[in-house]
């Protein structure tokens, strides 16, 4: 009979918790062999859960559980131990009691015979099995001297009260006597108990009571009666417990903790483990115990392992209230940003409140950042329940699978947890099934009979990414291809346009499977198209990454949480939008007179971006608020375009406007835009007024932007790849001095940038230098230094390019920065040759020369930089591993200089080769190059006895101390940084000098 | 209190109330509808109406045990509600009666 919904509800979730528990524990069989205390948690578990339903009168939830509580009873009674069998059949029940459970309104008319049956066949061929120890007993004393021996869950429940810190008394009443007056009889006294304590036994006395005329003698106030021995546990002391019982003080009788035993020998207080329950020596009533006969038995003390007081910190609240307190609490965030738009114009008009604004803000920002944790939940929830499925499915498919989590501790709110469970079995199962290979096929192909699948949550970027990884035979793109075109979901032409990431995506489609028959774990074509449409209403993506014959790993990125987001003011067309921030990656501002910059290609328009080519969506044209304007009409003039990048499709949005960046509450579509699918939601902005939000994957959809974004990337690869050994990128700053020429020069000769004014320079002779940093530096124009036009400057605000690497660092002068590029350097060193300049490479359809930073600071100042730098004067031989011809060039040219003798070789393959048949005094190596990368190549050389004497030099652009740390690690002898002249000729005599035992040895 | 004797069970049907006000009477009511009859083995206490009980009207229960399980009779109390049935078994009533609802 079920009588309160809300304490049911209560009783549903506490019952999950204990059902988790139970699962848990059941799959560690082999654990539970060695570790009575498991065994002794999931009895705990199951007789809470059928404690609490016999309370609501939950009678097949009884039941079950009880027949449940009868199997781990007899198992920790010793008479038989537990195998896979029992644990499949406990699996079994607990599937069934989370059915009832889930199901409690219906749990009555459902049927769990067969699990009864079940478990009745367990306890009948219990006496077969082998017995395990039996599970000690536990003795008590009371202040009055006298023991109490519990035994079976007694025990567990004097444990757990011991572990909670509570006390434990005995409660003697003479029925009659006592509770004749008692306010609403015995029903209401152990109501009033079980309200403040756990009950844990009863001792009851009725050898006075032996006929009708003992009941009516008692009625006549004659002795006979019936005693009474409740023993509760309780946080209670003696007078909080006598005043919530309404029983007086001198019946509770306190049981001393510390006196908690266990007997070694045969105790004269018999215990029954057919029922569990207490039984005083002899039938002596609890109230007589013998004190002498308790005193005889030795004691042990208990090991006190889970003995420490655990204090309540957390309380369960009704997910409800955190509902609408969260609701309120954004609500509140909207009424912060109305309120800070409202009295923007009057901070500076009211003495004092700006700071009290200020305060609203952070204190409203933190109350909702707070509720919004209430609410988060780790993903070990959801995470939990693998290990029993994989045990499951590896059982069924025969396969040898080994699970593993990480990051379980890693939280999201709890909508999402609960919406994450089903997507996230099916990757599994499809990973069991499909990804991992028979363990025979496994040892074929070199592997481990055991295969692996993992589960990984982690924070990057402000999401949630959650990996399920499968160490299996990885996607079979040809085989996706094969049934995609045998199902007709896709034409062709259509899969012969298809990159890789398109062929993986195809798994997604409804229908499609490769598996080649269908089992009940899966392959019936259903389940991976929900799993996307699922972690796409979450606001999430997935991402495949697949090798062939390595496994596969799908990543599902997730926001952490969906109320709330973050989002960027955007108008166009005179509409005002919210952009969500997550998927946004950088913005681009395009002026007028840059129009061109904005090409059309494969009929989209789009921009190069550090060499890459992104297509760009006018916001305009599709939300359509140009109504009859043509689209021209509606681009802007001058465009801001957003960057989005969104799984492996990156695109801009063109608007007219950034307005601000805001917090918005996300309220769901009205049902008229629900088809509308640019539209995630509708929040209302600052100023009160609705904004829609923007939804980047529905622009993708109406913009039918991924083909063209394949395109681009063809059309960017074709662009990138014309030389297969040029593929390094460089990072150029790109700068206009007072001509038209635009210069540039490596990032990684770049300290700072400064702007500067014209009044800020001061003139000593000739030369020119500004205050920085408290010190004065000498600045100097490289036009004045190169054959370059040169003229007047007269903007007022330049700007000063501050270098680093160099032994005396001067500023260099420039009007303007024009854009900081990475881009493949094709250097054309043959028509624009002059001392300063290292050649010229042709960008966006313009001429860029690339400065030599050192031979600009020898014109400039020959006393600092000698224009005949330090010679050396033996004829060493060095070998360069490099394979971008930029720095081979400029890295050859210093070591030419310094007099040395180069060979140049384009990765460490060729290298090895080289050391193979020629004698060489050093070698200088990249680290990151193709074929063989230079931390191999230093490996080998140090490997090889022949070559471990020659000193090898890391010449890298990869900087810090970490990666420092791992070059020297990795057998380099020195470690320096790419155009770091100086260091790197100073580090070669070093290097030398050492290895010829400090002589110069010729 | 109405004593039923048919096909070998005495079914007594309890009060509403089963207290102390009562007991006189209910005693008196049951030693005279079965005391001297052989025609009966099981004495079956029908609580279905029985809404309250004291600490007496379980003592008079347990004197309707020991005074005719003494003469081998099956007692059973069949009918409880849902808090009588919680204080049976937390009185261990189950070792003495046999309980159906």
């Amino acid at each position: 009979m079920i009588q309160n919904q809300e304490y049911i509800q209560e009783f549903v979730e506490e019952a999950k918790g204990h059902l988790e528990t139970l699962e848990s524990i059941l799959i560690r069989v082999d654990e539970m062999k060695s570790n009575p205390e498991l065994i002794n948690e999931v009895f705990r578990a199951v007789h809470s859960i059928k404690g609490t339903a016999g309370f609501f009168g939950l009678k097949n939830i009884v039941s079950l559980s009880h027949a449940m509580e009868n199997v781990f009873g007899e198992i920790r009674n010793g008479k038989f131990s537990i195998d896979d069998e029992t644990a499949d059949v406990m699996l079994k029940s607990n599937d069934c009691l989370k059915d009832l459970i889930d199901h409690v309104g219906e749990s009555e008319n459902m049927t769990i015979d067969s699990c009864l049956h079940d478990l009745k066949e367990l306890l009948n061929n219990a006496g077969k099995v082998k017995a395990q120890e039996p599970s000690p007993d536990i003795t008590v004393r009371s202040s009055e001297g006298k023991t109490i021996t519990f035994c079976g869950s007694n025990v567990l429940m004097i444990q757990d009260g011991i572990r909670q810190g509570y006390k434990i008394y005995e409660i003697k009443l003479r029925f009659n006597r006592d509770l004749l007056n008692y306010d609403n009889g015995p029903v209401r006294l152990f109501k009033n108990i079980q309200q403040v304590g756990q009950l844990v036994d009863t001792v009851m006395d009725h050898s006075e009571i032996n006929s009708f005329e003992d009941v009516l003698a008692s009625l006549d106030g004659a002795d006979n009666d019936i005693y009474l021995g409740i023993v509760v546990t309780t946080a209670l002391d003696t007078a909080r417990l006598s005043a919530a019982i309404q029983i007086p003080e001198k019946n509770i009788i306190p049981m001393d903790v510390k006196n908690a035993e266990v007997p070694v020998s045969e105790s004269p207080v018999k215990c029954d483990r057919r029922d569990n329950t207490v039984k005083p020596a002899a039938t002596v009533p609890a109230v007589k115990a013998n004190p002498e006969a308790a005193d005889s038995v030795k004691p042990q003390k208990i090991t006190p392992p889970a003995l420490s007081i655990k204090m309540e910190d957390s309380i369960r609240v009704n997910v409800q209230i955190l509902n609408e307190l969260m609701n309120m609490a954004s609500e509140m965030v909207l009424g912060r940003n109305q309120l800070l738009r409202t009295l923007e114009n009057y901070k500076k008009t009211i003495p004092g409140l700006a700071p009290i604004l200020q305060n609203v803000d952070r204190l409203t920002s933190g109350m909702q950042e707070k509720i919004m944790q209430t609410r988060m939940q780790p993903v070990a929830n959801v995470f939990n329940k693998f290990p029993r499925i994989i045990r499951d499915i590896s059982k069924k498919l025969h396969k040898e699978i080994e699970l593993k989590i990480d990051g379980a501790d890693v939280e999201l709110d709890k909508s999402m947890i609960e919406a994450l469970g089903d997507p996230i079995t099916h990757l599994v199962r499809n990973a069991a099934d499909h990804g991992l290979e028979s363990p025979e096929d496994r040892e074929k192909a070199g592997k481990s009979r055991i295969g692996s699948i993992s589960l990984k949550a982690y924070h990057e970027g402000g999401f949630v990414n959650i990996d399920v990884t499968d160490d299996g035979g990885g996607l079979n793109v040809e085989k996706i291809k094969q049934k995609a075109l045998e199902t007709s979901l896709v034409s062709r032409t259509e899969i012969e346009n298809m990159n890789e990431q398109d062929v993986f995506k195809l798994i997604f489609k409804p229908g499609f499977s490769t598996a080649d028959k269908v089992t009940d774990i899966s392959g019936r074509g259903v389940g991976m198209d929900v799993v996307k449409t699922n972690i796409e209403k979450l606001g999430g993506s997935i991402e495949i990454y697949s090798s062939a014959g390595k496994g596969t790993t799908i990543r599902l990125v997730l926001p952490l949480t969906l109320a709330i987001i973050q989002s960027l003011i955007v108008e166009t067309g005179g509409q005002v939008f919210a952009l969500p921030q997550v998927n946004m990656k950088e913005i681009v501002r395009i002026k007028v007179q840059d129009s061109n910059k904005i090409e059309h290609i494969n009929g989209a328009d789009v921009i190069r971006l550090r060499g890459k080519l992104l297509p760009i969506v006018y916001l305009a044209d599709i939300i359509k608020t140009a109504g009859n304007q043509k689209n021209s009409e509606a681009k802007p003039e001058v465009a801001i375009i957003i960057v989005i990048k969104i799984g492996v499709i990156r695109f801009g949005i063109a608007v007219h406007s950034i307005l601000e960046s805001e917090e918005t509450l996300v309220k769901p579509l009205p049902q008229a835009l629900k088809g509308c699918v640019c539209y995630s939601g509708v929040t209302i902005l600052g100023d009160g007024k609705t904004a829609m939000i923007l939804d980047p994957e529905g622009i993708i959809k109406a913009a039918k932007l991924k083909n063209s974004t394949r395109l681009m990337d063809e059309a960017s690869a074709d662009t990138e790849t014309t030389n297969d050994a040029d593929i390094e990128q460089q990072d150029l700053l790109l700068f206009q001095c007072s001509g038209n020429e635009i210069f540039a020069l490596d990032m990684s000769l770049v300290a700072r940038v400064e702007e500067i004014t014209l009044c800020q320079i001061d003139k000593v002779g000739s030369k020119e230098f500004f205050q920085y940093r408290g010190d004065t530096m000498r600045i100097i124009r490289p036009e004045e230094f190169l054959p370059v036009n040169s003229e007047q400057l007269t903007a007022e605000k330049m700007v000063v390019i501050i270098p680093k690497l160099v032994s005396h660092p001067m500023g260099i002068l420039a009007r303007q920065i024009v854009d900081n590029v990475k881009t493949v350097v094709n250097l054309n060193t043959g028509d624009l040759k002059a001392k300063g300049l290292l050649g010229s490479i042709l960008h966006n359809g313009r001429i860029v020369l690339l400065l030599q930073l050192y031979e600009l600071f020898g014109l400039a100042d020959p006393d600092h930089y000698p224009s005949e730098s330090r010679k050396v004067s033996c004829d060493y031989q060095l070998l360069l591993a490099e394979d971008t011809p930029f720095f081979q060039k400029i890295t050859k040219e210093y070591l030419d200089e310094a007099g040395y003798r180069v060979t140049v070789v384009p990765n460490g393959k060729a290298a090895l080769e080289c050391l193979e048949h020629e004698k060489f005094d050093a070698v200088i190596s990249d680290i990151n190059m193709p074929i063989m990368d230079g931390l191999e190549l230093v490996r080998r050389i140090k490997d090889n006895p022949a070559l471990t004497d020659i000193p090898v030099i890391a010449l890298t652009s990869l900087t810090g101390e970490s990666n420092e740390k791992y070059g020297i690690n990795s057998g380099f002898d020195y470690y320096e940084y790419k155009l770091d002249r100086d260091h790197l000729l100073n580090t070669l005599d070093m290097a030398l000098n050492k290895k010829n035992g400090g002589e110069i040895a010729c | 209190m109405q004593i039923i004797i048919k096909n070998g069970t005495a079914t007594c049907m309890a009060a509403v109330e089963l207290t102390v006000t009562g007991i006189n009477q209910m005693v008196a009511d049951v030693k005279k509808a079965l005391d001297g009859r052989e025609d009966f083995d099981t004495i079956c206490v029908d609580l279905s109406k029985t809404i309250n009980i004291d600490s007496m009207g379980l003592t008079f229960l347990i004197g309707l045990y020991k005074t005719y399980s003494a003469q081998g009779k099956k007692i059973k109390l069949t009918g409880y509600n849902d808090a009588l049935f919680d204080i049976f078994k937390i009185m261990k009533f189950d070792e003495l009666f046999e309980l159906s609802k």
